[in-house]
């Protein structure tokens, strides 16, 4: 093929792959396809019971609900300023319900509907233990007459308690103590006053599903309407919210921001050190295209292996341009062997070290696709079809272009030799120190994996946003139990056993769960021949009471309540159900679901959260963070394990291309070098997580590069190739910016691979011409 | 269903502190005034400045608690502690052993087996703390805030009554009476009518208590 065909060709298949790449990318929904959910991040299928319950809770009304706190100097002013910001709200259509803690509405409409059908609601679950408790004492009297004395000693004993001065206006309705036994035991449900005080809390549900971009804006908007509605009133007022549409908001934009920020930082940084080592500007702008290649091909493949994609894998991905540019330097950089040589002649001559540094990384990427975590996933693909993109793309550019030689500048071809200009003691001494930091600072990495670094969230909404759930009671005092079922009394029959379990295991913790207004269901089935047993409770109950000293007559209320109850057929256990549900209001619509086929009740549980975990399947942690925390330390060690494995491939990949000892000393360098970082970072007692880990992945693939093309150099030149100090400057100063990212992932990436990069170029300089030429070579 | 009222609670715990029945030892016949605390005459300033600078105070009580469907009332014995700093403590010691405390975090239940429970109550209700501990320390501006003061003299007898203010306190926590006689606080009582009232009589006192580390720790919070 003569050289203006050739460059056609190029030309040709160049515009053909960037036009297919554009048009794909134009016939997808972005907005569809790019996920700014954090869930997302979280497998589907993962197997962990409380995440995949996470998932759904966060998918279902839970995550519509957005909470307020107001404030203001004076409490008359906060008042009104909350009466007018709760106006406001109403008003807006993005809202479906709201309530503020002041709102009598929701806790009467539960207490009157607790009391009215107390014997139905919590008459079985007395009744059964009262039966118990008879046969326990071996039958001692007939069972009405039994059960009508327990009840009178009962309530004489409750009288001299504390709290029976609060409940003396309900006990002549309810000498059984129905209803404050129930409220002893749900007290962890409730409002701590002292928490709160001086301040307005506001619950909020909104109507449409938080993540969708689309309703997030509306919302946001018609919060600053009340706070502007607020501040008419008090302009003093100051408002708190914590919302999952208002950080998505949040954390889209910073992402997005980010993502442009560092595509723009990130490509300047390249171009500007390339301007600054190539002798002529305008070369390094061929480098442009390259990565512009790199990244289409990247989106182009990740967008069509997946149906969705996480927006972090772009911003992450953009850090792609470091490794993308090695390629075009090298074909850039790599002098001719002799005058006249061709292009497709020097293309064929550095084709083995340009395939074996790309596919051999290309492999280890593509390995992080059997990852569980499907970030990891998306990342591997995004980057192995990034630098085949990239791969191919200077093949092309250059191969289109009638010169492709650059040149660098003479710091960039310096020969030296470091025994010689450093003195042996020097290197000898920098060496030892870099193989002592290598060995010894990684035993001191710490391993932290916190979820909420791939958030982009500013630290004061972080903090505004715990210091809000925790004044509505989701505090890290207190564990969240979920209990399961495929009915409700299924789910209600799993609770009464979770509950014995935990008193059993912590006696001195409180548990409240509103499923406790419901009866076991064994019990409400029994209390049908209760009701037949009992038909002259009553009576023997008049003649306990007043043995007792009670004025009998004035639990006239009870005898009515116990007349019409046995009167009235036994209510079935789904319109009790039903009924308690369509009592609830607010919050409280949350504590449990009656779902068909996922039933499920919430149990508070006071005290910092404990190693107890169920026995029973059925009931599960919900302390979300802690799992999700659980869950990135799980997947770090999956990815760890595939790093060891991809780095194993890529090792054996160059010892099959390079032989035994020219390919042991190649895979040397990736692997010093990446132990030289996690020394660093080590000794510096930085804490690591999934993302450093990503990060030296990314490193030790470059330093590969770096060490096939030095090894290939060296058969025709005495110092390192241009290309790879060029290429390494490059890459530690786009990457080394990003170390001072905003957001917590991209840093970590950022920080990892600049230090391997770095450490790279270290370990090529220091290391004597010699041991760069293989033994038993010559220089062409 | 009624709501659980921490004032009614507290109401049952400062009773030993100082309940109030209206015994022919205090000065009810006399004529009460009201009490404005940018006027009192010398007498009161000097009373209230005594009590309110008593200090920790360690009592015995005997408290009965009258209810509407109990023929005689319910009477219950223990010790009362009051710690400026630390709020109030009551130890019941009969019928059953029980431990109250109301401090600046609430109301914490601790029975005999030393499992504590903290009282949680309608947000909506006014703070128990900030109520019913002005009444403990005499803090007469605190006081006057929420109630309405009279206050009656007969010799070295005295008796303050306070009505609370709003109607939403009035119906949970009723009319709250203190009556002494010179320094010395002997009865406390909180009515709601003649059927519900709860009435304690505070026995031997101990003005200028101090209290070791572990009754710190066995008795408040």
């Amino acid at each position: 093929m003569d050289a203006r065909r050739q460059r056609l060709t190029a030309r040709l298949l160049l515009l053909l792959g960037v036009a297919c790449g554009i048009g794909w990318l134009a016939t997808l929904d972005l907005s569809h396809k790019i996920s700014t959910d954090l869930l997302d991040l979280i497998p589907r299928d993962e197997r962990e019971p409380e995440l995949m319950f996470a998932r759904e809770l966060a998918t279902a009304a839970h995550a519509r609900v957005a909470m307020f706190v107001l404030r203001a100097p004076d409490e008359a002013d906060r008042e009104a300023a909350t009466a007018a910001f709760v106006a406001s709200l109403r008003a807006a259509p993005e809202f479906a319900e709201i309530m503020t803690m002041g709102d009598t509405a929701a806790p009467d409409a539960l207490a009157r509907h607790l009391f009215e059908h107390r014997l139905d609601l919590l008459g079985p679950g007395w009744l059964a233990r009262r039966h118990a408790d008879w046969e326990a004492a071996g039958r001692p009297a007939p069972w009405a007459a039994w059960l009508a004395e327990t009840t009178a000693a009962r309530l004489e004993a409750f009288l001299a308690r504390p709290e029976a001065m609060a409940f003396q206006d309900l006990i002549p309705a309810d000498p059984l103590l129905l209803v404050p036994d129930l409220v002893a035991q749900v007290q962890a449900l409730a409002q701590d006053p002292e928490e709160i005080a001086g301040r307005s809390l506001i619950w909020v549900r909104t109507r449409d599903d938080p993540l969708d971009e689309s309703a997030q804006a509306p919302v946001i908007a018609a919060v600053d309407t009340a706070l502007a509605a607020a501040h008419a009133i008090e302009p003093a007022t100051t408002l708190q919210w914590a919302a999952i549409s208002r950080f998505a908001a949040e954390n889209r934009q910073r992402i997005r921001g980010e993502l442009e920020s560092l595509n723009f930082i990130s490509f300047g940084a390249v171009l500007l050190v390339a301007a600054v080592g190539l002798r002529r500007l305008y070369s390094a702008l061929h480098l442009a295209p390259v990565l512009l290649c790199a990244v289409l091909a990247a989106w182009v493949g990740a967008t069509a292996a997946f149906e969705r994609v996480h927006v972090l894998v772009f911003v992450i991905g953009s850090l792609l341009g470091g490794v993308a540019i090695d390629y075009g330097f090298y074909l850039q950089l790599q002098p001719p062997l002799h005058l006249g040589e061709s292009y497709t002649a020097k293309v064929r001559r550095l084709l083995k070290p340009l395939l074996s540094s790309a596919l051999t990384t290309v492999l280890g990427f593509l390995l992080l696709v059997v990852s569980d975590l499907p970030l990891i996933r998306q990342l591997g693909v995004f980057i192995s079809a990034g630098l085949l993109g990239a791969l191919a793309a200077a093949l092309l550019w250059f191969g289109q272009m009638k010169t492709a030689q650059a040149e660098a500048r003479g710091f960039l071809l310096r020969a030296w030799d470091p025994q010689r200009d450093l003195g042996r003691r020097i290197r000898v001494a920098a060496l030892c120190a870099a193989a002592g930091v290598a060995l010894v600072g990684p035993w001191f990495v710490r391993w932290h994996d916190d979820i909420r670094e791939l958030e982009a969230l500013p630290a004061a909404m972080r903090a505004e946003a715990e210091e809000v759930r925790a004044l509505f009671g989701q505090g890290p005092g207190r564990t969240l139990y979920i209990t399961r079922g495929a009915t409700p009394a299924e789910a209600r029959a799993a609770l009464g056993r979770f509950l014995a379990e935990h008193a059993a295991h912590h006696p001195e913790a409180s548990a409240a769960s509103l499923g406790l207004a419901l009866p076991n269901p064994d019990d409400h089935t029994a209390v049908v021949s209760h009701r037949r047993e009992l038909a002259d409770f009553p009576a023997r109950l008049h003649e306990a009471l007043a043995r007792h000293g009670f004025e009998a007559e004035a639990f006239t209320p009870f005898v009515e309540a116990w007349t019409a109850w046995l009167a009235s057929p036994p209510c079935g256990y789904d319109a009790l159900v039903a009924g308690l549900h369509g009592a609830l209001r607010g919050a409280l619509a949350l504590s449990f679901s009656t779902e068909p086929g996922a039933s499920w009740f919430a149990t508070v549980v006071d005290g910092a959260p404990t190693a107890f975990a169920p026995k029973d399947g059925a009931t599960i942690a919900l302390n979300r963070l802690e799992s999700l925390n659980d869950l990135f330390t799980r997947y770090r060690i999956s990815a760890l394990r595939l790093s060891c494995l991809g780095l194993g491939l890529v090792g054996a990949s160059v010892l099959a291309i390079y032989g035994l000892r020219r390919g042991w000393r190649i895979f040397l360098l990736p692997v010093g070098s990446c132990l030289l970082a996690f020394g660093v970072l080590g000794l510096l007692g930085q804490p690591l997580n999934l993302f450093h880990l990503l990060g030296a992945f990314l490193g030790v693939c470059l330093s590969h590069n770096y060490a096939i093309f030095t090894a290939e150099n060296a058969r025709w030149s005495d110092h390192p190739a241009p290309s790879v100090r060029l290429s390494a400057l490059t890459t530690a100063v786009s990457f080394g910016v990003l170390a001072f990212s905003r957001i917590p992932v991209v840093a970590a990436l950022g920080s990892t691979v600049a230090l391997i990069v770095a450490a790279a170029l270290l370990l090529v300089e220091l290391a004597p011409p010699t041991a760069r030429l293989p033994r038993g070579a010559s220089r062409a | 269903m009624t709501k659980l009222h921490p004032l009614l609670l507290a109401a049952a715990l400062l009773a030993p502190a100082m309940p109030v029945g209206l015994r022919a030892d205090t000065p009810a016949e006399v004529e009460a005034a009201t009490l404005d605390p940018e006027h009192l005459d010398a007498g009161w300033r000097d009373l209230f400045a005594t009590l309110a600078g008593h200090g920790a105070v360690a009592s015995t009580f005997t408290e009965r608690r009258w209810f509407s469907v109990r023929k005689e009332p319910v009477v219950l014995r223990g010790e009362l502690r009051h710690s400026p700093e630390r709020g109030l403590s009551l130890r019941y010691t009969e019928p059953e052993e029980q431990l109250m405390i109301i401090d600046a975090q609430g109301i914490l239940l601790r029975n005999a087996a030393g499992r504590s429970r903290a009282l949680k109550s309608d947000p909506r209700a006014p703070q128990i703390d900030a109520l019913l501990l002005p009444v403990l320390r005499f803090d007469l501006a605190a006081l006057d805030r929420t109630f309405e003061i009279r206050g009656t003299r007969d010799g070295s007898r005295w008796r303050l009554d306070f009505t609370p203010r709003t109607p939403e306190l009035a119906r949970t926590l009723g009319q709250l009476a203190v009556s002494g006689e010179g320094a010395t606080v002997r009865q406390l009582a909180f009515s709601r009518g003649p059927k519900q009232r709860v009435e304690v009589a505070i026995e031997t006192t101990q003005t200028g208590a101090s209290f070791s580390a572990d009754e710190m720790k066995r008795f408040f919070r």
